[in-house]
Order: structure tokens, then sequence, then C-alpha cells
């Protein structure tokens, strides 16, 4: 049947590129975190370098991810107002409190391992974890309670964005390692145990990121019209070359490809594998979140 | 609003329970009441003014009420009290409010300081302009050549006083727009039936056959006129067919559309006559009882009128005529209607007597649910007669200008912009700017138009939400009403109404004229208008007027066919079919009726209105917010054969000028034929009008959006000067253009 | 606990896509331009000659399972007990997660203001004993608004009577506004 809409409104962005990047920097700052906590609490000591740069990252993302919240409100000195006005049933209600009480645990823990006091260091490892997890988990339901929204309204998305935040999260804490071994050690010299086991566990990160979204995009692509509309934006329309190529294509499977053949994995190349998927990561979340909205609702 | 109003308010408002409503006569709908004595009204929550007017959007003239804040204009409803138009309102009339509160208005009078066109302006006192425009007028109708005066008039609301003035001051030509636009269709009229118009009983009809109206959109007598269509629609299945070039929103919620090639309408509908007749399916007594040929000399008449040739011409099919003229005939009542589609072609005049044709032979004329003779006050100056006269064609007198063949000492512009509404809107700038056939020009607007910008003297008009006028249109009741149109707020700067300009100019002219002229404030005229109307004068006069807005005789009962005792008001009594020598042979009417042959090469443009966007309100942000493109509608076969596809730019070329337009792919239209519509392309006006963003008291207009979109073009620099030269009428659709991808 | 639940119905055989009602509310309520409370939907269909147009005014369903309400913050969305669903301009922050909720994209933030807004089928009016203005201006009376608890009111008794449909119940929001007439393609984007 030819169908022609003659006239409709323009809708207004409901998300946009800042929320976009507030996912990003959370998803990061969550991924440094639990990295931090790979030899303070998990007790894998080959790590232990990792702590310190880990839990100022998370803290320093942290401190900007929120402005990026407070940018996008209407009205954010109001934001107060989530504090004394609670609902529990909003996605945004429990971020509140995750991002109050998360960025103290933080802190707290951070300060202890400085300190040198293990016990602490362990105690706060150990409830920053499921912070960790849930403060970015919780951007995930955001996006997975829009029912009118196929992309988004995804019991998959709060698990596709821990996922993704673990990758961008190694990918960081490598990169960054490498540049402080390089540049600013006694030595001059890269740990290879850490760029090794790292690089296993990115490549690991990002194998069980890619399954997550085939198996979004693959199930989109066969549901109902909405989602086939949407998945075929991603595939094949205005989001083909985002999606497809960088976020899929050069931000994961040529970093998978570095990490996880061990004669690719040079320091440089791991430097480079890092720095796609950081990249990666990021138009990921860009295109999840406009993506998700290209398609009218009325 | 004073303490004492409010005390009032809150006092009669507890009598009332705290609840200031009624129960709307209508289907129990409740609406807002104002009080009687106190006019004023609580709406969120807040004591406003309430006093009722008569919207000057557009013809229809609806009775509205508005909502005033401390001399600030809120919001504009359906006055509940108006019969006619129901309470009701339309788009148009709500965004009135938009060009009272325009921050674009003219607010004092300006003088040309340049060349014509050029557009410095000098501000000037009320004083100096007003003895100014004396100087120019004053010789003018001292040597009697009061017909080299044009008086251009947009309104028909506050006219009255125009045409006071204008008798007052000799002959001069009268142009008034929204009937003039229509020359065809009352050229038609009062040919046949010696009126200038004709209304649709749509509440009763049983059958609609529609040529070339959009009543859903935009008419005459849009509001009272399409509620009762939609209600006779939706609750008693009445059937509507619709003649259209295009799928306008009436064609598509039509039970059918039909599209015949543009500028056929009247062939086709002689046609469908034709079968009605040769069937024997007509009213025998009305035919030959009432009209002005024997019934032998109407079939010889419509003998070449066969359903084969309309088919070939037409593209309708000739089945198609056959079911029509049997459906039509079989439906009592059933009218048949026409709109612009039909009446501003060539051949209008007949065209539109086919379409009346119809409703004769079968006995539709001035019945309940049939076609009738208008119900309406007639208001004086019943002395204007010459001006009634002279009302020809615009478009005429500029093809005359342009041709050297007259003069114009002396052009007043009231609410119309020809140098944009006009047919080749570029050729009459061009007049409008030659001193030499235009000596003075003279605009008085609420906005610098495009006619505005030419002229010597710009006068600040007010709104119609801030004018006086008295006006009696055709009533959908048949029962005549008057409707008062009163300012509910002052004009802002120093704009004045027109009748306190027309007042302060006639005290400058003096002499004669002031005799003539009596008037001392703008609602003097009304008052003695007034006086023709007893039984309101006794029901309180102006006063009862200004607190209802409307007024009728409560007792009154319509009454049809009236013209079985008074005859018809044509020289024979009777039903005047067609002119003796179209009746007689002499000039062939078949032919007439032909749509012009196409050129090689060309297209046909049929024009449109849009709902929201035309005349009067082009500045009206909620308006122009929803329609601010004016694409051409262009088949999908049509435009591949100019290698046109959606959203491409194509130019469009006719004999008078060139536009670049985007096109809008559409099966809602006929193959070969491109429609593009009027009220688009202003060129200066105002930041709205012309689709630019910018910073303003009204924060709004800083979020203007639609200015990326530009498909904005004036459709009227296509459309070659000419008129049907049984009426004078403009002609304005069927434009022969030629297509090019660019 | 108010006895009414109020409805609205759009009565699409009355509907000529004039748009009143669009313009009518921007008046109303004092909308910004760029956004709307309601708009007009439409659609052409088929090809030519049997190419028809069809009209579909959209607004807040105010619905008896809002998502809009279920995500909101702070609690600046609530339902009213007669359904209504209102947003309490002191309260809200803008945050946008009601917009991304609603599955009929009907909210905006206010450019000025900074919160959001919706239809609130004019409660103001509604508490004064009126219509709201799109009811009281569509010039056909093609909206009809009323109580749906109420069999006799008109709405109920229009529900009952004709075929109605509404907008998306799969989404399980329980929407309240219905529509007489309404065509599926109309639904469509593109
Ligand atoms: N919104 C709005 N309403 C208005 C006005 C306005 O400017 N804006 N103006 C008022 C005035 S002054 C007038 S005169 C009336 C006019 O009201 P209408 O008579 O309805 O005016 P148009 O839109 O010019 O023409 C009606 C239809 O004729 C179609 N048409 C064009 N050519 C042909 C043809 O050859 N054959 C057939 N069958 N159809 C054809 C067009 O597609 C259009 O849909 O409206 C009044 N109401
Ligand atoms: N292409 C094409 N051209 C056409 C037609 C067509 O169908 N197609 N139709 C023709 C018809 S039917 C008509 S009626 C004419 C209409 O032609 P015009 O009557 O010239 O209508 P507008 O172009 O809208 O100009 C009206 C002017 O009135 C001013 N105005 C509006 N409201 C007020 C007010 O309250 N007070 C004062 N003082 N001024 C006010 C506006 O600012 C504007 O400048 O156009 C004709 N031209
Ligand atoms: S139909 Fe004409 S007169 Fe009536 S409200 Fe609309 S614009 Fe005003
Ligand atoms: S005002 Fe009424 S007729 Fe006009 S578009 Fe809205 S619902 Fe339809
Ligand atoms: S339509 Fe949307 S905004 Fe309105 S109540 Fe339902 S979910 Fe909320
Ligand atoms: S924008 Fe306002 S109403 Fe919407 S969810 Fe946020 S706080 Fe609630
Ligand atoms: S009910 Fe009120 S707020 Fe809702 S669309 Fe109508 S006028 Fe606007
Ligand atoms: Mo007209």
């Amino acid at each position: 049947m030819d169908i022609n809409v003659v006239y409709t409104v323009h809708r207004q962005e409901v998300f946009g590129p800042l929320i976009a990047l507030y996912f990003y920097l959370t998803g990061l700052s969550a991924g440094s975190f639990i990295l931090s906590t790979l030899a303070y609490v998990f007790g894998a000591t080959k790590y232990k370098p990792l702590g310190k740069i880990g839990v100022v990252l998370a803290i320093g993302l942290l401190v900007i991810a929120p402005m990026m919240l407070l940018l996008h409100a209407g009205r954010p000195a109001r934001a107060w107002h989530l504090f004394v006005y609670i609902n529990w049933t909003s996605p945004i209600s429990w971020g509140s409190f995750l991002l109050t009480l998360y960025p103290i645990c933080c802190i707290f823990y951070g300060f202890f391992m400085f300190r040198g006091d293990a016990r602490g260091t362990r105690i706060l490892g150990t409830i920053g974890i499921p912070l960790a997890v849930m403060v970015h988990g919780y951007t995930g339901w955001i996006l997975s309670f829009a029912k009118a929204r196929a992309l988004w309204n995804s019991p998959l998305m709060p698990v596709l964005f821990i996922a993704s935040a673990m990758v961008s999260g190694i990918a960081l804490m490598l990169l960054v390692s490498i540049i402080r071994d390089r540049f600013f050690s006694e030595d001059k010299t890269v740990n290879l145990e850490v760029l090794n086991g790292l690089s296993n566990i990115l490549a690991v990160a990002i194998l069980l990121d890619l399954f997550l979204v085939a198996s979004e995009v693959t199930t989109l692509l066969i549901s109902h019209a909405d989602a086939q509309e949407v998945a075929h934006v991603l595939l094949f329309g205005k989001f083909a070359i985002l999606f497809v190529v960088i976020e899929n294509i050069v931000g994961k499977l040529v970093p998978l490809v570095i990490c996880a053949v061990p004669r690719f994995r040079s320091v440089t190349a791991v430097c480079v594998a890092s720095i796609l998927v950081i990249v990666g990561i990021f138009i990921m979340r860009y295109n999840v979140v406009l993506g998700g909205e290209t398609i009218p609702l009325m | 609003m004073n303490d004492m109003s409010r005390r009032t308010f809150l006092k009669a408002g507890a009598a009332l329970s705290g609840l200031f409503l009624a129960e709307n006569a209508l289907g129990g709908v409740r609406i807002e009441q104002w009080l009687d004595d106190g006019f004023v009204a609580l709406r969120n929550g807040k004591f406003l003014q309430v006093k009722p007017t008569t919207c000057t959007q557009c013809p229809a003239g609806c009775g509205v009420i508005g909502f005033v804040d401390h001399g600030r204009m809120v919001s504009v409803q359906g006055n509940p009290k108006d019969p006619n138009s129901l309470g009701k309102i339309c788009a148009r009339g709500v965004a009135a409010v938009n060009r009272v509160s325009d921050n674009e208005r003219v607010l004092w009078p300006l003088k040309r300081s340049g060349k014509r066109g050029e557009g410095k302006w000098d501000r000037i006192s009320w004083d100096a302009a007003l003895q100014e425009i004396a100087l120019k007028l004053g010789p003018i109708r001292d040597a009697g050549e009061d017909s080299t005066l044009v008086f251009d008039d947009g309104d028909e609301m506050c006219s009255g006083i125009v045409r006071e003035f204008l008798s007052a001051f000799g002959s001069p030509l009268y142009f008034n727009r929204s009937n003039m636009e229509r020359a065809s269709h009352m050229a038609a009229c009062s040919g046949t039936l010696g009126e200038d118009s004709v209304v649709p009983d749509l509440s009763k009809t049983r059958y609609v056959l529609n040529f070339g109206a959009n009543p859903y959109e935009h008419h005459q007598y849009y509001v009272p006129l399409l509620h009762r269509l939609v209600d006779n629609r939706v609750n008693n299945d009445l059937k509507m067919i619709t003649f259209d070039v295009r799928l306008s929103n009436t064609a598509a919620k039509s039970d059918q559309w039909i599209v015949c090639s543009p500028g056929s309408d009247g062939l086709v509908a002689m046609s469908i006559a034709a079968e009605i007749v040769r069937n024997d399916l007509h009213d025998k007594h009305f035919v030959n009882k009432w009209l002005s040929c024997s019934e032998d000399q109407l079939r010889r008449l419509l003998g070449r009128f066969t359903p084969a040739a309309a088919e070939m011409i037409s593209g309708v099919k000739r089945e198609q005529v056959e079911r029509l003229a049997r459906e039509f005939a079989g439906k009592n009542p059933a009218v048949a209607i026409s709109g612009n589609g039909v009446g501003q072609h060539e051949n209008a005049t007949e065209q539109e007597k086919a379409i009346l044709l119809l409703n004769a032979i079968t006995g539709n004329i001035d019945i309940p649910g049939g076609l009738c003779i208008p119900r309406r006050f007639h208001l004086p100056p019943a002395g204007s007669n010459t001006l009634e006269k002279s009302r020809t064609n615009v478009g005429k007198l500029f093809s005359e200008l342009r041709d050297g063949k007259a003069r114009v000492s002396a052009y007043v512009d009231y609410k119309a912009n020809p140098a944009y509404s006009t047919a080749d809107c570029k050729a009459v700038e061009q007049i409008l700017k030659n001193e030499e056939s235009v000596n003075f020009l003279l605009v008085m607007d609420t906005h610098i138009s495009e006619t505005g910008k030419l002229a010597d003297i710009i006068l600040p008009a007010a709104s119609g939400m801030e004018s006086w006028g008295l006006v009696s249109r055709a009533s959908l009741n048949f029962i005549p009403q008057l409707n008062l149109v009163q300012p509910l707020v002052a004009p802002p700067g120093e704009a004045r109404e027109i009748g306190a300009i027309l007042i302060g100019l006639v005290q400058k002219m003096g002499g004669e004229l002031s005799r003539r002229f009596p008037y001392s404030q703008a609602q003097d005229s009304i008052v003695s208008s007034l006086r023709h109307f007893p039984d309101l004068e006794q029901a309180g006069g102006l006063q009862r007027l200004r607190k209802e807005g409307v007024w009728l005789d409560s007792r009154a009962r319509p009454k049809f066919r009236e013209f079985e005792a008074d005859k018809f008001k044509t020289p024979s009594g009777k039903y005047e079919v067609f002119s003796e020598d179209l009746l007689s042979g002499q000039r062939d009417l078949f032919t007439i009726l032909r749509p012009p042959e196409k050129k090689q090469g060309a297209v046909v443009m049929a024009t449109f209105r849009t709902g929201l966007r035309s005349s009067r309100n082009a500045n009206c942000k909620w308006l122009t917010e929803i329609t601010h493109e004016n694409r051409l509608w262009i088949h999908p076969e049509t435009a591949a054969n100019f290698g046109l596809s959606e959203d491409d730019r194509a130019e469009v070329s006719s004999e008078s000028g060139l536009v670049q337009v985007r096109v809008r792919i559409t099966w809602g239209i006929r193959p070969g034929v491109v429609a593009l519509a009027k009220g688009f392309g202003h060129e200066t006006y105002g930041h709205v009008a012309e689709s630019k963003r910018f910073t303003s008291k009204d924060p709004d207009t800083n979020l203007i959006w639609w200015n990326e979109f530009k498909s904005d073009v004036n459709t009227n620099i296509l459309i070659p000067l000419s008129s049907d030269p049984s009426s004078g009428g403009q002609v304005s659709k069927s434009i022969q253009v030629r297509l090019k991808k660019c | 606990m108010s006895s009414e639940r109020y409805g609205i119905l759009f009565d699409l055989r009355r509907c000529t896509g004039c748009q009143t009602c669009q313009v009518s509310c921007k008046s109303e309520n004092n909308v910004p331009l760029g956004v709307w409370r309601s708009w007009v939907k439409q659609i052409e269909k088929g090809r030519f000659p049997s190419a028809t147009k069809s009209f579909l005014p959209v607004m807040c369903n105010n619905c008896e399972r809002p998502a809009c309400v279920w995500v909101c913050p702070t609690k600046a969305s609530t339902r009213r007990p007669d359904g209504i669903v209102i947003i309490d301009a002191h309260r809200c922050i803008g945050c946008r997660h009601c917009m991304a909720a609603c599955p009929y994209g009907v909210r905006y933030i206010n450019p000025f203001l900074g919160i959001a807004q919706k239809c609130d089928w004019c409660s103001k009016r509604i508490d004064a004993g009126l219509v709201p203005a799109c009811v009281r201006d569509c010039p056909t009376g093609a909206i009809i608004f009323g109580d749906l608890r109420d069999p006799q009111s008109e709405i109920s008794r229009l529900i009952s009577e004709f075929p109605v449909n509404r907008l998306k119940v799969d989404m399980g929001t329980e929407p309240r506004v219905f529509y007489i007439g309404l065509d599926e393609y109309a639904l469509l984007e593109k």
C-alpha cells in the first residue's frame, strides 16, 4: 500500500549526545573500579599495579559524569529534588543514590589503599563492586524502561551496558598502565605480565559484548515492526557506518584479534587496540542512545 | 478590571453557586459564560474581561468572544450565542491573537523619504499625515475626478464606514475583495437568480455535488457551514461527491473524489443536467413555471452535452455522469455547490451558471436542504448603489494601467495587499511603483505589506480585534442576523481604527464632505445603521449588541421559496438559465465551456488555499508554524516525465514569471496537472511570514524553527493578469506552466 | 477518591484535519513554538485515482497505567484520582526520563522553563467545570470529552455503540483516548 505521511510534527530529542557521554563515562568509571579490585579484593596480586590507577580513574571520571546529567537536565538547580521526592520505581531515583554512595565508597576505598590498609581496602572494594555494577547497570534500566523504543526496551540492556563498561574499563586501564610504565616508571618498561593478562581479559570481555550485541540485534531483526525498523537503521541505514564499521569492526573485532592472537600482541598493537576500544565504546553509547530514538513514536 | 466589577462579579458568582457555567443548547457541552453586566469571567484562575465581537480573519464572520487581561488580548473562542457559528471557531480565529499582539505591527504613520519601494521612511504625526492625504484627495474631488480614486478594501466586517465615506466623496472605483474575488460566482447568481450569492442548506440536504469547493478546509462561510455539513454527514449519512483536481481534505472525506480535467467542471455539470432532462428526471413543475426558457429550448441547449462528450473532454467516465444524474435527481433535497475551483477561470461565469442550473432543473432552489437565497440584512448606506455597481476586478484595472489605458490619481488600500495577492503580482508591483500611473498610494494596514512597502504614506491600522464594524453575513439558519465587531483592546502604538482614520481625514478636508459624513466617532455610523432595526433598538440597541455580539429577531422563522410570491429579482422575474445569445445559439455554450487547449509541452497548474495559512494571517505564528512550505503537488508519472523525485527543486515558469519550488510527489493529484497554494512567499511583511528567527518582546520569535525549509514562494508570480470577460473575475486557476528540474 | 474517570473520544468520521485543536491548545496553554501538546497527523494512502487521506489527532492518553509516572524520579508526574496525569511544574527537574518512557511521544521540555509538559486535558479547565479547550473549539464536534464511568455520558454511549480503537494498546498503558474510524495505516510513519 502506498502510504505517505504528509504532516506530523517533529519531535524533540529525548536523550541525545550528552546522555550518551554520561553513560560512557560512568561505564569507564565502573570498569576501572572493578579492575582495581582484582588485586585488592580477589587477590590477583599481579594486578596490584592497577589498583591505584583504577581508583583514581574511577573517581575522576565519576566527578565529570554527573555533570553531563546536570547539563542535560532542564532544571539542574533542582537536582536536590531527587533526594527528597523519591520514586522507587524510577531508575533515575535509584541512580541518584547509587551516584552518591558509589563515589563515597570509591573515596574510602582509595583512601585505605593509599594508606596501605589492606583490610579496609578489601571491605570497601567488596562493597564497591556491586555498587559499580549497579551504577552502570541502572543506566541500562533507564533505557530498557522505555517500552516503545525497540532498541532500548530489552532486558539485555543492563547486562550489555555492564559488559561494555568492562570492555571500555579494561581498555582504559591497559592504555593508562602502558603509558605509566613507559613514561613515568623508573625502568621505563612495560609490565608484560599485566599487559598479557589484561589483553586476555579484554578479549573475553569483547567476546561477551559481541555475543550480547549479536543477540540483541538479531532478535530485533525478526521481532515486531518497530524493532525491525531500528535493526535496519543500525545495520543498513543511517547508523550503519557508526554501528557496523566503527563500533563493531574497528572498535571490537580488530582489538579482539590483536588481543587474542599472541602473534599480534605487541605493546604498540595493544595500545592501538585499547584506543580503538575506547573510541568504539563511546560510539556504541552514541548508537544506542541516538539510534534508539531515531524512530518517531507517533 | 476595576474593583467594582470584580465585586459584582463575585456576588453574581456566589449566586451561581461558584460556577460560571451554562449548558449550551447544543449537545449539553458546558461552556464558559460571561456575566451580562460585568463582562468578566474566570479563566485559569484569573479574572479576565470578556467581550464578544466578530472574527475578521476570513469572510465567514463567526461570532467570537475575546478574553482580555489588563488591556492585553489573551485568547479568543467561539461565541456560543451566535446561532450561525454555534460557538465554534477555527484555527485562524484562534490565531487572531497573534495578529493583535504581533511585535511587527506598524505603530505610527510613515511617510516615504526615498523612492517608491526603497523602504526609507520618516515617522510623521497623524496630523501631518492626514493633512497630506487631504491635500491629495481634496483636489481630486474638487476637480470632479473622483472616479480616478481607487479604494481597494480587503475587509467585509468593518467596511460600512468606508462605504459611507466613499459615497460622501463621490463615485470612486471601489473594490471589495471579499466579494470581488468571487466575481464570477456573483455574476452568475445575479444573472440567473437576481441575487449576489447563494447559500446551500447543508444541514438538511440529502445529497451534495461539490464542484471545486473545499469546505473541510475553508469556505466563504467556513465554520458555520462545516459544522452543519459534518453533522449531516455523520448523523444522516449524507452523500457527498467532490470534483477537485487534487486530493483536498474535502475530496478525501467525500464518498467519492472525482477528478475532471481542470476547468471542465461546467461541462460535466451540463452533461449531468442533460442526462437528467434526457431521462425526464427533472422537476417539470419548476422548469415550466420558473425557467426563463421553455423546456424545449432547454433540451436543445443541453443536447450537445452528452456523457460521451463529457468523458472525452473532462476525463470523467460516461457511466459516472449517468450515475450522478440518477442519484442527484433521485435524492430530494439535493444541492450542487461550487467553489473557487470553478469560479476563477476565464469561462467561470458560465461554469457557475451550469452548476446553478443543476439545482434549478431539479427544483432545489430555495427549499430547505437546497440552494438558497441568502438571508441577511441589507445594511445601510443603501445609497452606495453606485459603489456596488463599480465593483469590477482589480486585475482588470491593473491590466489597463499596464497598457496605459487608465490612470489612477490616488490608490487607497485598506486591508488588501494587491502587490502580493493579485495575479502577476510582480507586474502589479511595477505599476504601483510608477508614479505616472498611480499618482498617490496610501496604504492602511496592520503590517508593512508588499503593497505597503511601495506606499507614499502608510497609516497604521487597527486589526479586527481593535475595530468597529457591523455585518450581516448570510445566515445558515436562514434567519437574518447582525454581528457586531467591537474593539476588545486598544490598537498598539498610534494605530487607529479605520473609522477614526476616515473621520480625521474628513475633518481635515472639511466643507461639503463633512456635512455628508457627519460622524465624530466610529460607533456613530453603527448607531445610525442600527436605527433601521427598531426591534433591536427596543431590545437595547448598541448596548445590547456590545454584550451579546449578535442579534436576530428571535420570533422569526425561516421562510422559503419566497419567489413564489415575489418572483426572482431578474428582468424576467424568472430564473434566467443563460444569457440570450447562448440560449439562441449565437454564441456556442459548448465551446465556451471547453477548457482552453493545452499548449505544447505545458502542464496545467491549479491553485488552491491551505486550511491554515492564507489571506490575512501570514504573520500569525501558530499558523505559519504549521504551514510554511509551498510545495508543488505532482503525480508520480508526471514527475518521472520531468525527471523529478521527492524533494527535488523544480523551476516553474509561465507567461508572467518564474519560481523555484520543491516538489511533493503525491498520488493525490491528476497526472499532467500540478498544484501550488496561494498565501505563501512573503518578501516583506514580518519575520514570521518570512520564516526568519529574530529577537523580540515575544520570546517565541527566537524559536522560529522552520526557516530551514525554503520552498516559500508566491504563486501569483506565475499567474498572468487576465479575467473572465462576463464578470471581470480574476483568473487564478488552470494556469499553463512549464516545468524543469533544477 | 474521585468517582469520575475521564476519557476523550475522537470521532474521526467528523475530523476534517483542520488542526484547530492543535492551535487552540497552543493558545490555551501557552505552548511555545516547536513543541506541541497535540497535533494532527495527515496520511495519504493509495494510488490515484483512489488515493485518500486520513487524519489522526494525537494527544496524551492520560493512561490508566502511565509509563511516564512509573519512571519519574521526583514524582513530579502523578495521576490524579480522576485519572488525569499531571506534572508538578515546581517539582520537575527536566530529566526527560518520562519522555523516553512514554510510548506516544507526547511529552516535551518547555524551552523556556526547562520542565516537562504535556496535555493534561486542560485539567484546570476541568476543575472549573469546563471542557478542554480543543474540545470546545473543534468546529465539527469531533472531540468528545466525558466521564467513562457515567454510562449516560456521550462518550460512554458512543464507545459502546461504535467500534473504537486506541493507540498502541499492546504497550499496556491502558490509554484513555479512543477513536472511532481509526485507520491502521495512520499509525505508520512511512
Ligand atoms: N484558510 C483560508 N480560508 C479562507 C480563505 C483563505 O484565504 N484561507 N479565504 C476565504 C475566501 S476570500 C474565499 S474566496 C474562500 C475560497 O474557498 P475555496 O473556494 O474552497 O477556495 P480554493 O482553495 O481557492 O479552491 C477550492 C478548490 O478548488 C480546487 N481546484 C482548482 N482548480 C480546479 C478545477 O479546475 N476544478 C475543480 N473541480 N477544482 C479545482 C483546488 O484544488 C481547491 O481544493 O475561502 C475563504 N476561506
Ligand atoms: N493564486 C491565487 N491568488 C488569489 C486567489 C487564489 O485562489 N489563487 N484568490 C483570490 C481571492 S478569492 C482573494 S479574496 C484575494 C485575497 O487577497 P487580499 O484581500 O489582498 O488578501 P491578503 O493577501 O491576505 O492581504 C490582506 C491584507 O490585509 C491585512 N490585514 C489583515 N487583517 C487586518 C486587519 O484586521 N486590519 C487591517 N487594516 N489590515 C489587515 C494584512 O496585513 C494583509 O496585508 O486573493 C486572490 N488571489
Ligand atoms: S471561519 Fe473565518 S470567521 Fe470563522 S473563526 Fe475561522 S477565520 Fe474566523
Ligand atoms: S479540531 Fe476537530 S476536526 Fe479539526 S483536526 Fe482537530 S479533531 Fe479534527
Ligand atoms: S500518553 Fe504518555 S505521557 Fe500520557 S499518560 Fe500515557 S504514558 Fe504518560
Ligand atoms: S522530566 Fe520531570 S516529569 Fe519527566 S521524569 Fe523528569 S522530573 Fe519527572
Ligand atoms: S485537552 Fe487541553 S491540553 Fe490537551 S490537547 Fe486539548 S487543549 Fe491541549
Ligand atoms: Mo475570496
